[in-house]
């Protein structure tokens, strides 16, 4: 084959499979949902905690969960959102694309200005992260746990 | 951490099979290194791709008679073993004839056994979709929640540090 016919079937190759993949970021509405939860070893669990209590005790190790606050919001593409947290911290999100039935996301999560994680994740659609504060024993009156949900 | 060490690892870090600290290691190194980075990428599209058909396959599979098959092969073991043990006591050619008789007799039964199981153990892999691609900042541990895979990321905190 000569090398400009091979350039015109790599061009021609690259331009079929660029026109044919489908758009990385879904036109569908994505919401998002922060919730802030302390836990402790005292105390009662919220009643709308306790679905994932026992859940929540495998990986945190405390027996109470309190919500905080919660937050649900419908959030846009590529823009930055920010959920305000209890204790003076947020949350700021860039929601990038949906790749693979997953939500692609940069997350900071800030102490005042004070910058505590920068993350970027594929979360699975209507799954779950969560982010914990205050284990071993730098609070040492339980754990402060964020807890952040993604639904397109 | 070097390259090096993370080609290494790739295959237990996108399972999530090691030990907290490596697991942060290997993510902090690919969150700087594009080569590392793209490797982990391409690894992790590879074995979803993977999953993803096993998991397939297994919705297509009926295995709503799994568990009583290996119910029923469990029993004809500890029947085999009993009879085992009173051949044992016998101690006759004949006991031995026996033995290799309802060895020959219960194979097929362990096998099909093995070929249920096999599946399942796969699907269980590809439940854990959510996946870390860059972490920094002040973690001090990371897990994965066991039901679902979700990640936990706990943070090296102490508010009374000057903001």
């Amino acid at each position: 084959m000569l090398p400009g016919s091979r350039a015109r079937l790599a061009l021609g190759l690259a331009i079929g499979v660029f026109a044919l993949s489908p758009p990385l970021a879904s036109a569908g509405h994505l919401t998002v949902q922060v919730t802030t939860v302390q836990a402790t070893d005292s105390g009662e669990c919220d009643p709308s905690l306790e679905p994932l209590r026992a859940r929540l005790r495998k990986v945190a190790g405390y027996t109470s969960y309190r919500a905080l606050a919660d937050e649900r919001r419908t959030v846009g593409w590529h823009s930055e959102e920010e959920f305000q947290l209890p204790g003076g911290r947020s949350l700021l999100l860039w929601p990038k694309a949906m790749q693979d039935h997953r939500v692609v996301l940069q997350v900071r999560l800030l102490d005042g200005t004070r910058r505590l994680v920068d993350t970027q994740v594929r979360l699975q659609n209507r799954g779950f992260m969560v982010f914990g504060l205050g284990r071993d024993g730098h609070v040492g009156n339980g754990a402060t746990l964020i807890l952040l949900r993604a639904e397109n | 951490m070097t390259c090096a060490d993370v080609h290494q690892l790739l295959g237990p870090f996108v399972d999530a099979e090691l030990p907290s600290p490596m697991l942060l290691a290997v993510a902090r190194h690919a969150g700087t290194c594009p080569t590392c980075d793209a490797a982990v990428r391409e690894l992790t599209d590879l074995r979803e791709a993977v999953a993803g058909a096993v998991e397939a396959a297994v919705d297509g599979l009926d295995l709503s008679g799994v568990w009583q098959t290996v119910e029923r092969a469990i029993d004809r073991t500890e029947a085999r073993d009993r009879r085992v043990r009173h051949l044992r006591r016998a101690g006759t050619w004949g006991a031995i004839a026996a033995l290799a008789a309802s060895w020959l007799f219960l194979t097929p039964t362990t096998v099909q056994q093995t070929e249920h199981r096999a599946p399942v153990a796969v699907a269980r892999v590809a439940k854990r979709p959510t996946e870390i691609d860059r972490l920094t900042g002040r973690v001090a541990s990371f897990q994965r929640e066991p039901k679902t895979g979700a990640p936990i990321i706990w943070v090296n905190y102490n508010p009374d540090d000057a903001r």
